[in-house]
């Protein structure tokens, strides 16, 4: 459940001085420690949800909090697919380009549609997560809980973009350039793989008084898990 | 013989004033049968009150009927029967059995008892949600006449809802029903019921099973031959071939064993405790040699202060995934991070099963699998600008840490079709869905139904903070799970209110008669007066701001009992005022490492009916008081609750009312006492020991006065107390409350008088041979 919308730092207005740090205003969005404890909506819905016994074929095992893909794939699911028993070396970049399309699944990003598209090279699991939209940036996949030691992170920035090419006329769109337009995990799977990972929204929104505060909201949270005596992992997002 | 069932004495009558308060219980179509007391029936299956086996076998084994999912071989308070068609409902405040037809929720327009539901006489799929009382006033007949301001309004069962009432020789903990059979085990005195099914419906009684006392939990093994029960008070397991009545073992285990399931293999059993996060397996539950060991298992990894391993309680409830190799458990977290939650988390953790340890490692603070040089550069400044305010920097430093959706987790059910884990929320009237294959679930609760909803009680307004502020109307504390036979509709059972909602949870077939997506009957009465109902609802419920802190008594007190937990009691947290605390690290000042008092949850069931005074240094005047102070205590900040105001009287005064009439107290022993206890008797009554100046027997074994006692040494992690005159505790139910002292640094009662010397009383004279003797009288008490 997305409930945060702690706007961390608020700025007082653009264009920026003399650096992006120093312009920060770090004016409270809302004040105090409370800021964080929005009460949730009394129900909670997020994407697919309302369909919880629909099965979700494009998912990994039917991950309710998340939808599939309006088209199913024709290919393996993670649930589908025949994991290796055997551990292997990391793929090589050559390989991950004739990976395995696990399908993909409907996610919410700090409340914006978005996808989390899965791949495999034998055992080892690919998944890149971005939102529909041009404008959604990303600042960090934080590591919740479980065995991280072997799972890494990366981010296509948004420098990286033809969305982003023209050149930042204030340090806000500099900084912008600095964030991701999509997040990826990979990580072997193996029996006993359990974590916990989220892909986090860094972004810019504007306030009622014409400021420009620069947030962090919970994005999607992706849980693997491969209990021991399981043919494979199961993942879930919300 | 089939069993009798019980009717109600006026059905669908409102001359009394409990049946205008609470709800009309039943319809005209109930099966009316001499109510008789099952204690005072013959016993066709014999079972006579002999240990260790029912006595003789009744019809013979039973044929079994595998055909259960691992979830569904775990009972409940409420499960559906093996056809499909009915409700099997363990009403332990009632000591009944209620069978309720399905859909006993559907409501047809003059239909008859059990047909269809009409689509012309239920509100449409498509329509608003409407409350419990909306769709009773659209379905039933005659009206209701508006509820009398303070009055808890009716929620009156469609004319189509039928049930039986099957009487029950004692307080009814659980059900588990097998294709023919059900099974019930029953508290005081503990028994496992078998209960043969006809197709009709009716039950026959064929054994009762003598278990020790306070029989609560049951699971069956895959051939469906074997039951585990548990039994809380006494924390003992037993293991029982039901279709003879031979119990094969029974085995000591830790306090206050509740849940149980049965691994497919069909060798081990896994047991939940009420005050441990950590498991009990058993063994070679087939045989007689059947083994106990712990398994260590503690709560919310994901949400553990870093370097701290976590306790837990409120272990109810566990299921296992399809090929039981997860095993899920819903409790609650103490010292679970979140925000604001003086309490801890509620959590749900999965145990892998092939090697007994937690999927889930440990949290690690602040770690980035991967960040943007933005992320970065902002972080660096507010950490470098703003390390003093936790506020500003917390949002770089890891995930949000959402306050749970849960509230003291009761009961789980799984569905398969769409595997999820739905889970019954106690303190907050609400029933919510998990994946049953993550590795953390309760991070993502997958839908929320609010089956309880409030009312305008004058007496009970609550501060106004949400709009579920205050105590439930109906449907509150939902404490049984169940699911229709193709998991569209999931049932429960509302402890504090006596309703069983049916809850739509999956999309209705194309041309299916519409069905409201929840729709509430209450299928009995308060068995007690209205004060004690409203006390039933403010103890259960965590909603009411005014009384409750974001957890209900019962979080803390489960059934009036304990959670075995030591609290911090802190001063000026944060600057604030007054809290109990489950972990130090739940503070932001420490105060060097040393936070608060530590205070061991003290049971209240069968210790509160003294006039006063109450509290640790006897500091209030009277339980209403005393009740008073704890509003504000037991939270996060300062509470309202001015104990001179009516709001807080009002609040005490229910509350009081039910743990003085509603809170059943543990079992006694049911025996004379042994010679080795006569003799403890005599040593603590001896002016020798000294023990009764201080622990009158004629005022529960309390003298009620503070007293002077050499001090004990103050505990790593807590503070030095200047004030160390301690109230003398009742030795009431002394035996089930460990651990001991205010600041719980003992755990058993042989520990205890063997420390004790001279400091209470003089026990150091006494041999090795008399103090196992004043400990043997002491579990007696």
């Amino acid at each position: 459940m997305k409930t945060l919308s702690s706007t961390a730092l608020r700025l007082a207005a653009v264009p920026f001085g003399a650096g992006v740090v120093a312009a920060f205003a770090l004016l409270l969005s809302s004040g105090g420690p409370s800021a964080e404890a929005a009460p949730s909506p009394p129900t909670d819905t997020p994407a697919g949800s309302a369909s919880p016994a629909a099965a979700n074929p494009g998912a990994a095992t039917p991950s309710a909090s998340a939808s599939a893909s309006a088209a199913a794939p024709k290919g393996p699911t993670v649930s589908t697919y025949a994991w290796p028993t055997e551990a292997s070396p990391e793929p090589k970049p050559e390989e991950w380009a004739k990976a395995t399309q696990l399908g993909s699944v409907d996610v919410k990003i700090a409340y914006r549609d978005g996808r989390c598209r899965q791949e495999v090279v034998r055992e080892w699991m690919r998944i890149r997560c971005e939102a529909n939209d041009t404008d959604t940036t990303l600042g960090v996949i934080w590591g919740r809980a479980g065995d991280l030691d072997g799972v890494k992170g990366s981010f296509a920035l948004a420098l990286d973009s033809e969305h982003f090419k023209k050149p930042p006329t204030n340090e806000m769109e500099a900084l912008t350039l600095q964030m991701g337009v999509s997040g990826e995990i990979h990580f072997q799977a193996k029996p006993g793989t359990a974590f916990v990972v989220s892909v986090e929204r860094l972004g810019w929104d504007e306030g009622g008084w014409g400021d420009v505060s620069l947030s962090i909201q919970s994005g999607v949270i992706i849980d693997v898990s491969w209990a021991l005596g399981e043919k494979g992992p199961s993942i879930s997002y919300l | 013989m089939p069993l009798p069932t019980r009717s109600p004495s006026s059905t669908g009558s409102t001359s009394t004033s409990r049946n205008r308060r609470a709800v009309i219980a039943l319809t005209a179509s109930l099966a009316i049968a001499a109510a008789a007391a099952c204690g005072d029936k013959p016993n066709p299956g014999g079972g006579t009150g002999s240990t260790g086996s029912g006595g003789p076998a009744g019809s013979g084994a039973v044929a079994p009927h595998a055909h259960y999912n691992p979830p569904e071989r775990a009972g409940g308070a409420l499960m559906r029967s093996a056809d499909g068609t009915r409700l099997y409902l363990a009403d332990e405040d009632h000591k009944s059995l209620r069978i309720l037809p399905i859909p006993f929720l559907a409501a047809p327009a003059g239909g008859a008892a059990s047909g269809a539901p009409s689509a012309s006489a239920a509100p449409s799929a498509s329509a608003p949600k409407p409350s419990a009382s909306a769709y009773a006033s659209a379905s039933a007949k005659p009206k209701e006449p508006p509820p009398k301001p303070g009055t808890i309004p009716p929620v009156v069962p469609p004319p189509n809802a039928t049930q039986k009432e099957v009487p029950m020789p004692g307080a009814v903990a659980q059900v588990m029903a097998l294709d023919g059979y059900v099974l019930a085990t029953i508290r005081d005195p503990g028994l496992l019921i078998v209960m043969k099914e006809s197709a009709a419906g009716d039950l026959t009684e064929e054994r009762r099973i003598p278990l020790p006392a306070d029989a609560w939990g049951i699971a069956l093994s895959p051939d469906e031959k074997i039951a585990i029960v548990t039994s809380a008070w006494t924390h003992k397991v037993s293991g029982i071939e039901w279709s003879t009545g031979k119990v094969l073992w029974t085995l000591d285990v830790d306090r206050e064993p509740r849940g149980v399931v049965i691994h497919p293999d069909g060798n081990a059993a896994y047991v939940s405790h009420l005050t441990s996060a950590n498991l009990t397996k058993i063994e070679g539950i087939a045989g007689a040699s059947a083994k106990a060991s712990k398994v260590v298992f503690p709560p919310a990894p994901n949400r553990a202060p870093q370097g701290i391993t976590l306790e837990g309680t409120l272990g109810y409830a566990m299921v296992l995934d399809d090929d039981g190799n997860r095993l899920l458990a819903a409790r609650h977290a103490l010292g679970g991070l979140a925000l604001d939650t003086w309490f801890g988390v509620s959590t749900i953790d999965v145990l892998q099963t092939k090697n007994d340890k937690p999927l889930l490692a440990p949290r690690i603070p602040d770690k980035r699998v991967k960040s943007t040089p933005a992320f970065e550069k902002a972080r660096a400044d507010v950490l470098s600008q703003f390390a003093d305010q936790p506020y500003r920097v917390r949002p770089f430093t890891g995930p949000d840490l959402t306050t749970g959706r849960m509230i003291q987790p009761r009961a789980m059910v799984v569905a398969h079709k769409s595997k999820l884990v739905w889970v019954a929320s106690e303190g907050n009237d609400m029933v919510a869905s998990f994946p049953l294959m993550a590795a953390a679930p309760a991070e993502q609760n997958i839908n929320i139904e609010f089956v309880g909803d409030k009312y305008k009680d004058p007496k009970i307004i609550g501060n106004g903070y949400s709009e579920n502020d205050g105590i439930a109307g109906h449907c509150g504390a939902p404490t049984g799970l169940a699911l229709s036979a193709d998991e569209s509709q999931l049932f429960v059972f509302c402890r504090s209110t006596y309703d069983v909602a049916a809850v739509r949870i999956a999309p209705q077939e194309k041309d299916a008669p519409p069905m409201p997506s929840i729709s509430i009957a209450r299928v009995a009465t308060d068995p007690m007066d209205e004060s004690v109902s409203r006390g039933r609802r403010l103890f259960y419920g965590a909603q009411d701001s005014y009384s409750s802190g974001g957890m209900g008594c019962a979080g803390c007190h489960p059934e009036g009992r304990d959670d075995g937990h030591v609290w911090h009691q802190v001063e000026n947290v944060e600057e604030k005022h007054t809290n109990f605390l489950a972990h130090q690290n739940l503070a932001l000042k420490t105060h060097e490492g040393k936070l608060g008092y530590p205070r061991q949850t003290p049971m209240l069931a069968g210790r509160v009916s003294a006039s006063g005074p109450y509290g640790w240094h006897a500091q209030a005047a009277n339980l209403l008081e005393r009740l008073a102070e704890g509003f504000n205590l037991h939270r996060w900040g300062r509470g309202d609750a001015d104990p001179k105001s009516w709001m807080t009287g009002e609040r005490a005064n229910a509350l009081g009312a039910f743990l003085r009439q509603g809170v059943v107290p543990p079992p006694g022993i049911g025996r004379e006492l042994s010679d080795v206890e006569k003799e403890g008797k005599k040593i603590f009554e001896s002016d020798a020991t000294q023990c009764t100046v201080c622990h009158v027997a004629s005022t529960e074994f309390t003298n009620r006065a503070p007293a002077q006692l050499p001090k004990l040494p103050t505990l790593p992690g807590f503070e030095d107390e200047a004030d160390d005159k301690f109230k003398t505790p009742s030795l009431f139910f002394v035996r089930g409350s460990a651990p001991y002292f205010h600041d719980g640094s003992v755990a058993t009662l042989s520990e205890l008088i063997a420390k004790n010397g001279d400091r209470m009383g003089k026990t150091s004279q006494l041999t090795q041979a008399e103090k196992d003797a004043l400990v043997a009288y002491l579990e007696t008490l």
